[in-house]
């Protein structure tokens, strides 16, 4: 390699480098309301309302029928359960009440593997998978039923994860959540709960927490990024609430979660322990855990707006 | 002794353990499994029966479970979380 081409390749090398700083220097230069002009603004799907017959308890949007589309589903305080059917494109179909109202929770995701969500009647301690004479399964359910207390639906094979919020939590603490088995609710299963008051969800510890708001909530439940026409990557956002009611907005997005049965429990069809033969090991009775009582009324008074009044209430997120 | 639990307490089984939502010092408590049976008798039993309950549940003597239910019991209502009936 002659000196020439050696001094060639060098200035080369000097000049590209000269144009990058030039490039560097320019977009310093350059205003901050331009180059934020240049962003792609994110892209939503409309917003589908979904009107219910009586006071909305918990909305959770899941692929009900299995279509490959999500669908809105909403619980009320009345004996109708209002659903809403997506068309796979963003849009939902005409509402259609199912005569199954009052249940507490709506589990969504793979609740039972039955790929319907499963429910949690008030009154009664077990978990119910959905069932109408309009949308037929379309494959039976591992357990139609399991019960909830004392061991709840972690003993539910299948069943990744549940939430359960005492209802008796006053308004304005943070929900009362437990641990569940093998970790916290992911993608496929979250249990969604509420009461007349609050509509709540679960969270990844560990995870960047889901984003919430407050907003006002009519005698409607909406949600807002149900229309994502994949069901495979949901990210739903579903809301909840009483009419003239403060209530919580949650986009979730959980952590996926190993499966873990327990070999004990996967022995019994209807998830029930197994009972160890003999005595069982004692141990002196104490508090094994305490940790402060998360209350943060401030967020119940984030959003001091009107019902029907749309704007940044919506879309705020909170720490 | 009988006791009954403390007015401004939210409380949930699961999966045998017994969270506890005390309002009024904003807390959340677990109890372990052997406590958490006792909460739940709480109610129903005074505390002889409860420590009989135990003794014939888990491999203790009915000696043992009798003073670890009184001591327990008593620190709950120390705590204010239990309240005598």
């Amino acid at each position: 390699m002659g000196l020439s081409s050696v001094l060639a390749h060098r200035w080369r090398g000097f000049c590209l480098a000269l144009g990058v700083a030039a490039l560097g220097v320019a977009a310093l230069l350059t205003p901050l309301p331009a180059r934020a002009q240049s962003c792609t603004a994110p892209a939503f799907a409309t917003r589908a309302d979904l009107s219910t017959t009586g006071s909305p308890i918990a909305v959770a949007a899941v692929d009900v029928d299995r279509d490959g589309s999500l669908d809105l589903r909403a619980t009320t305080q009345t004996a109708v359960m209002s659903l809403r059917r997506g068309n796979g494109t963003g849009g939902f179909l005409r509402r259609g009440d199912d005569p199954r109202g009052g249940l507490h929770v709506l589990l969504r995701g793979r609740g039972l593997q039955s790929g319907r969500p499963a429910g949690h009647r008030g009154g009664e301690r077990r978990w119910t998978v959905e069932s109408s004479s309009t949308e037929p399964l379309r494959r039976p359910p591992v357990v139609a039923s399991a019960p909830m207390s004392p061991r709840p639906a972690k003993g539910i094979r299948g069943l990744r994860g549940i939430v359960w919020v005492n209802p008796r939590v006053r308004k304005g603490s943070w929900p009362l959540w437990e641990r569940v088995r093998g970790g916290w609710p992911g993608r496929e299963n979250q249990a969604y709960s509420a009461n007349a008051s609050k509509a709540t969800s679960a969270s990844a510890p560990r995870s960047r927490p889901p984003r919430t708001s407050w907003a006002w909530a009519p005698r409607t439940a909406w949600c807002t990024l149900c229309g994502s026409p994949s069901p495979r990557d949901p990210l739903p956002s579903w809301t909840s609430g009483r009419p003239g009611k403060p209530f919580r907005m949650v986009v979730g997005r959980g952590l996926a979660m190993p499966e873990r049965v327990d070999p004990k429990e996967s022995t019994k069809p209807d998830g029930a322990p197994g009972s160890p033969p003999g005595r069982e090991r004692y141990e002196k009775p104490a508090v094994a855990w305490e940790e402060v009582l998360e209350t943060r009324p401030g967020l119940m008074q984030g959003c001091a707006k009107l019902p029907g009044q749309t704007g940044p209430c919506e879309s705020a997120t909170a720490s | 002794m009988s006791y009954r639990y403390a007015p401004r307490l939210a409380w949930q089984l699961i999966d045998g353990e017994a969270v506890v939502v005390d309002l009024d010092r904003s807390r959340t408590l677990g109890l372990n499994r052997v406590a958490s049976l006792i909460w739940s008798f709480l109610p129903e039993r005074d505390e002889a029966t409860i420590a009989a309950e135990m003794a014939r549940r888990f491999d203790v003597s009915l000696e043992t479970a009798t003073s670890d239910v009184s001591e327990f019991l008593r620190s709950l209502r120390a705590q204010g979380l239990v309240v005598e009936a």
